[in-house]
């Protein structure tokens, strides 16, 4: 049931101080201030010093509230209350809480202060809002105060993660980003005087390119073939590839990865030059013209990363084929169409959008996985070509901590720049699906801007 | 142009079924080229099935079953290959279904489907036809959405009449429209006499008598009665036709009576 509304006083009465708008203006107030309050919490353990002043706050702001209300009105101001009581019960939970909480299973401990900040958002969200609904003209009811927790909360920490992640990302990765940086090839050499090596993130920055380019390639062919398959033919056939491909998708991405390996172990009795070799191997050449074997390469790489790819592909083109309203589908057919026709000039531009999303998701995988790379990819470089030893920007995070010594020594204060750069290219190929997405949904599946 | 009274379609022993639901019960039925043929009725009497087993669309659905013999010109429409009937017997369905693509495009679909040329005549032809064409003249690269719903009913005529078939199906086309539109769908529903066959399912019995010239009326998956429109309006010969027409309550048993 809807709890009745408790303000109804929109013009309050000749020649009387009105204080509705300073009050909801102070409940608006506190609760960013206890959003503010809880995000520095999260932030900093000392911050939690914070949390019984603002409580306080709340509770007098929501107090003054409540009274207000009830001598205008002689109706309760539940809202208000609910304010009210949270405050008290958090400061009553943050002071009989000790400082540390150890955890048997947790190595490590945790700190009163994420409580605090769980409890100064709780509170913050809903004063927040219905402060400033209210401030605005609104009359929010206690229903809707107890939602917004709910709805809000998830996404402000989500939002607070994300913020603190960038943060990270940047202050460690983007000072030590310069153009030397990105267009530099790593190199290392065994000289007289040791391992002489060059940083760079050249051919790690041009690879991610390289495998998010030849995943997309390999993997859209049988993916959008095993999507409109199992869409569009009934049958054994249909769902036993159905069910291959969700099995593919359950498969570890280390189990992989070995496999992978194992193609590179098999194929070491070949010599570089031989196709076998060179096309699982990939190869470099010496200083001297001397083709050797590599540890992996691109293409390789790119078909058992497209072993992730091709299920999510199948699984979005599927989906996309079968939101077809069934009219169109019919009107197509009832033309004389045959199902190719059909299937090339309706079907397929319809489901589209939902191709480029699996795509999107797939080349995101490619560009983030490092169990599929972990034994056949390298430091590096060899420079970058479907046969050239693979390697990518996620791997170069890994390596910095867990590879070779003079990569470490070399490459080890870049692992934030290599992700900063990985973040940003993700970014951008959401974006940029994001745009193409919207043209076709535009042009295939109308909109109320016509034209 | 008078044809001669030939039937173009000639329907015996039709049954079809969904799963163990009964939807037609044996209809026999001869269509007559040229002319405009109404099927009324209350819902779920079977006429909407009835109609799409004449270009097998009832075969998209598995659960379906269709007995009996259907012949388009003589010739078994079971036997032939279910794309090039429907060449042959075109559809306009209930709700508008454009696709979405251009007014052109829409209209020259079924034309480059069946692997042909779409030229600028074909495209102003279909729509004058389905008289459309000075509505829709400057906005023909336009998308076929942005069109009302009546001026969409009219595009999929067009569409339809763009690969000239022999046969129109139409399933109750005036269904979602407003009065107005509808009254300029039956001007391009007359404009089709004598030229194509049209099979038109409809609930509206005025509709029926303002365009058909036979008229058959179904109930319970079974044809109750099928004659000129105007004997049929006039001087039916079942007393329950009459009620249906007269707009009372009509029941399932009478059907059978």
């Amino acid at each position: 049931m809807r709890t009745t509304e408790a303000r109804t006083f929109a013009v309050p009465a000749a020649g009387r101080l009105s204080l509705e708008r300073p009050l909801s203006g102070a409940t608006a107030g506190g609760g960013l201030l206890a959003i503010a309050a809880g995000l520095a919490s999260l932030a900093d353990n000392g911050a939690e010093a914070l949390a019984l002043p603002v409580l306080a706050l709340m509770l007098m702001v929501s107090l003054g509230d409540i009274s207000y209300v009830w001598f205008e009105n002689r109706t309760f101001d539940r809202s208000a209350a609910a304010i009210a009581g949270a405050s008290i019960a958090g400061a009553l939970l943050l002071l009989v809480m000790p400082e540390y909480l150890y955890g048997r299973e947790i190595n490590g401990i945790i700190h009163r202060s994420l409580f605090a900040s769980a409890v100064l958002i709780a509170v913050g969200v809903p004063a927040s809002i219905t402060g400033v609904q209210r401030v605005l003209g609104g009359a929010p009811s206690a229903r809707d105060v107890a939602r917004y927790p709910i709805v809000l909360l998830p996404v402000i920490v989500a939002l607070a993660a994300y913020a603190l992640l960038m943060e990270r990302l940047v202050s460690d990765g983007a000072g030590k980003l310069s153009w030397d940086l990105l267009t530099t090839s790593y190199t290392e050499e065994v000289t007289d005087a040791g391992f002489v090596y060059e940083a760079g993130l050249r051919n790690h920055i041009l690879g991610t390119l390289m495998l998010i380019g030849l995943t997309s390639a390999i993997s859209i062919p049988p993916g959008v073939g095993a999507g409109i398959f199992v869409s569009e033919y009934r049958g054994p056939l249909a769902h036993i590839i159905r069910f291959s491909t969700t099995m593919l998708r359950a498969i570890s991405v280390f189990i992989i990865g070995v496999v992978a390996f194992s193609l590179v172990d098999a194929a070491s009795g070949s010599a570089p030059g031989d196709p076998i070799s060179d096309f699982i191997r990939g190869y470099y050449s010496d200083a001297n013209g001397f083709k050797h074997a590599a540890k992996g390469s691109f293409l390789l790489a790119a078909v058992f990363l497209s072993l992730l790819v091709i299920p999510v592909i199948a699984r979005s083109t599927e989906e996309g084929l079968r939101s077809v309203p069934r009219d169109i589908r019919e009107g197509s057919i009832a033309l004389g169409a045959t199902e190719g026709h059909g299937l090339r000039r309706i079907l397929l531009p319809w489901a589209m959008p939902n191709v480029i999303t699996g795509l999107l998701l797939g080349a995101a995988e490619a560009a983030g996985s490092v169990a599929v790379l972990l034994f056949i990819a390298g430091t590096g470089q060899y420079g970058v070509g479907p046969l050239k030893e693979a390697t990518s920007l996620s791997f170069v995070i890994f390596e910095t901590k867990y590879g070779p010594k003079p990569f470490q020594d070399a490459m080890g204060s870049y692992e934030f720049s290599a992700a900063l750069l990985l973040l940003i290219i993700t970014l951008g190929l959401t974006v940029g699906a994001l745009v193409i997405k919207q043209r076709f949904i535009t042009r295939y599946r109308g909109s109320l801007a016509g034209d | 142009m008078e044809l001669e009274m030939s039937n173009v379609i000639e329907v015996e022993k039709l049954q079809v079924s969904y799963g163990d639901q009964d939807a037609v019960q044996g209809i026999d039925m001869k269509i007559a080229g040229g002319k405009v043929t109404a099927i009324i009725g209350p819902s779920g009497c079977g006429k909407t099935t009835f109609l799409r087993s004449l270009n097998r669309l009832t075969e998209l659905n598995e659960k379906c079953r269709v007995h009996g013999s259907v012949t388009l010109d003589g010739e078994d429409i079971f036997a032939m290959d279910p794309v090039s009937l429907r060449r042959r017997i075109g559809m306009v369905f209930q709700k508008p279904n454009p696709f979405p693509m251009s007014v052109k495009d829409n209209v020259l679909y079924g034309v480059k489907a069946q692997g042909g040329r779409g030229t600028r005549a074909i495209l102003e032809e279909s729509l004058r036809k389905a008289v459309l064409w000075d509505e829709v003249k400057d906005r023909l690269f336009s998308s076929a959405l942005t069109l009302s719903g009546g001026q969409q009913q009219r595009l999929c005529i067009a569409r339809c009449l763009a690969v000239a078939p022999e046969v129109i199906l139409m399933d109750e086309p005036a269904g979602s429209l407003d009065p107005g539109a509808t009254l300029q769908l039956e001007a391009s529903i007359l404009a089709m006499k004598g030229a194509y066959t049209v099979v038109i399912v409809t609930h509206d019995v005025q509709e029926a008598r303002r365009v058909s010239d036979y008229t058959a009326f179904m109930l319970s998956g079974r044809v109750v009665e099928f004659g000129r429109t105007e004997d049929v309006f006039e001087s039916a010969a079942k007393e329950v036709t009459r009620d249906y027409l007269a707009g009372r309550l009509v029941t399932a048993a009478a059907a059978v009576a």
